[in-house]
């Protein structure tokens, strides 16, 4: 191999002679024995590679962190909420579909504006109905000492969401149609309704949810069973 | 693991590292039929050397984001992976590559915004400064490459791969990939010798 062979494969190939094709990293090998020219290109190529792989590519761990968690998230639901939402649209419609995200809609604006009963008087009120909702239930299937530890565990339950609630000293509905209708509405006085908002239905989801967990600890299997059933059949409207 | 004497959290833990340690083409097999887990395991384990080649190949500025079509692209034609007809890497590299190509034949321009990673503090404040000045400079010099050539040098170089596994991912014969390799090389090396340029 002449020098200018060895130049041009390093143009090639690069320093690493792991890469080299084999018989060719032979001969490069040996003209590097015994050529100080070759050695002088060699080392050249060295500190040509060096420079440009001196940018790693390895990520921060927040920086990868943050890009498994958005892909993750953009790939969608997990396996179990895909199986579930197959099952559902794989059922049998049964009339009109409930449109729940304009139910929600229209639940938040009636809120805004302070439209319904229930958000001129008094934002609880829709806890209130829930754990209505459960005494009811707790009533038509329980009896005895799982029907009162029950009906204790949803008091006990009513009074956490009560202090959740009167810590968020937001705004309500009415403020803010009142202050729109006087042209004073802010972006200020929105963002502390939102979060008024936020924090009320944060403590909801936790009511609903804490209730579920007492009632696992209180009742066997068949009440649970019951129950599950009773709450499934109210909610279809049969 | 004897399952009758470990707790949940145990038997968590021995399944999560069972997934992590887990070859590329036993997790795909996985997410083949759906499996979120082996999902995140495969993307957690490459997303370095993606956001890296997008880096080299298109810019800083848009590598992440085109980190994560690859991954969503690579999601949503799960199905269509076989290990029959290459190997793992090989088929990331393309779906990435794609993703790339798609990316530059949209843009005329390629913007270089210098961002890149901390540099190793072993050395010392000048030798770091120099490096990173030529790092800085190289990466200008390698967006001024033909498209080829950068993704080969990136392949070859960044991605340590044989001149032939870069063939085979970019479909070409191994004697066209030495040709842009040492092109490529060349180019590089006028562009950092002729300090005006970059």
């Amino acid at each position: 191999m002449t020098l200018k062979d060895f130049c041009e494969l390093l143009d090639v190939y690069g320093s690493d002679l792991r890469k080299w094709p084999n018989d060719r990293r032979a001969a490069a090998l040996t003209l590097l024995e015994r050529s100080d020219a070759a050695k002088k290109a060699f080392a050249d190529a060295c500190g040509f590679d060096a420079a440009l792989l001196w940018d790693g590519d390895e990520l921060s761990d927040t920086h990868r962190q943050s890009l498994v968690d958005q892909i993750m998230h953009a790939v969608g639901p997990t396996g179990d909420e895909e199986e579930a939402a197959k099952a559902r649209s794989d059922q049998p419609k049964q009339g009109p579909a409930p449109a729940m995200p304009s139910d929600k809609l229209i639940e938040l604006l009636a809120g805004f504006i302070a439209l319904s009963p229930e958000a001129s008087k008094d934002q609880s009120t829709q806890e209130n109905r829930t754990a209505q909702f459960f005494r009811s239930v707790v009533d038509a299937t329980l009896q005895g000492k799982g029907r009162s530890d029950a009906l204790a565990a949803l008091a006990h339950r009513q009074k956490a969401y009560d202090d959740a609630f009167k810590a968020t000293g937001g705004y309500a509905g009415g403020q803010m149609a009142t202050a729109f209708v006087g042209g004073g509405l802010t972006e200020d006085m929105v963002d502390r309704w939102s979060a008024t908002q936020k924090a009320i239905f944060d403590a909801q989801l936790r009511f609903i949810g804490g209730v579920f967990v007492d009632l696992s600890g209180i009742l066997d299997r068949a009440d649970r069973e019951r129950l599950i059933a009773e709450v499934g059949r109210i909610l279809r409207g049969q | 693991m004897n399952g009758c004497c470990v707790n949940h959290s145990d038997k968590v833990a021995y399944w999560k590292k069972a997934i992590e340690s887990s070859p590329d083409e036993l997790l795909m097999a996985r997410v083949r039929e759906g499996d979120r887990d082996a999902f995140r395991a495969i993307v957690t384990r490459h997303i370095d050397r993606i956001v890296g080649l997008a880096r080299r190949v298109v810019g800083a500025a848009e590598a992440d984001e085109i980190a994560q079509d690859v991954f969503l692209k690579l999601w949503a034609r799960k199905d269509q992976w076989n290990p029959a007809i290459g190997s793992f890497n090989t088929w990331l590299y393309r779906v990435a590559l794609n993703r790339c190509i798609d990316y530059t034949r949209r843009k005329t321009a390629v913007p270089f915004d210098g961002t890149h990673d901390l540099p190793d503090d072993s050395k010392g404040p000048l030798e770091i400064y120099e490096a990173n000045e030529t790092a800085s400079r190289l990466r200008k010099a390698l967006s001024l490459l033909t498209l080829r050539q950068r993704i080969a040098i990136t392949l070859y170089y960044h991605h340590d791969l044989t001149a032939v596994e870069v063939a085979v991912i970019m479909k070409l014969k191994v004697n066209a990939v030495e040709s842009l390799l040492k092109r490529g090389r060349q180019r590089l090396r006028q562009l950092i010798e002729d300090r005006s340029t970059v």
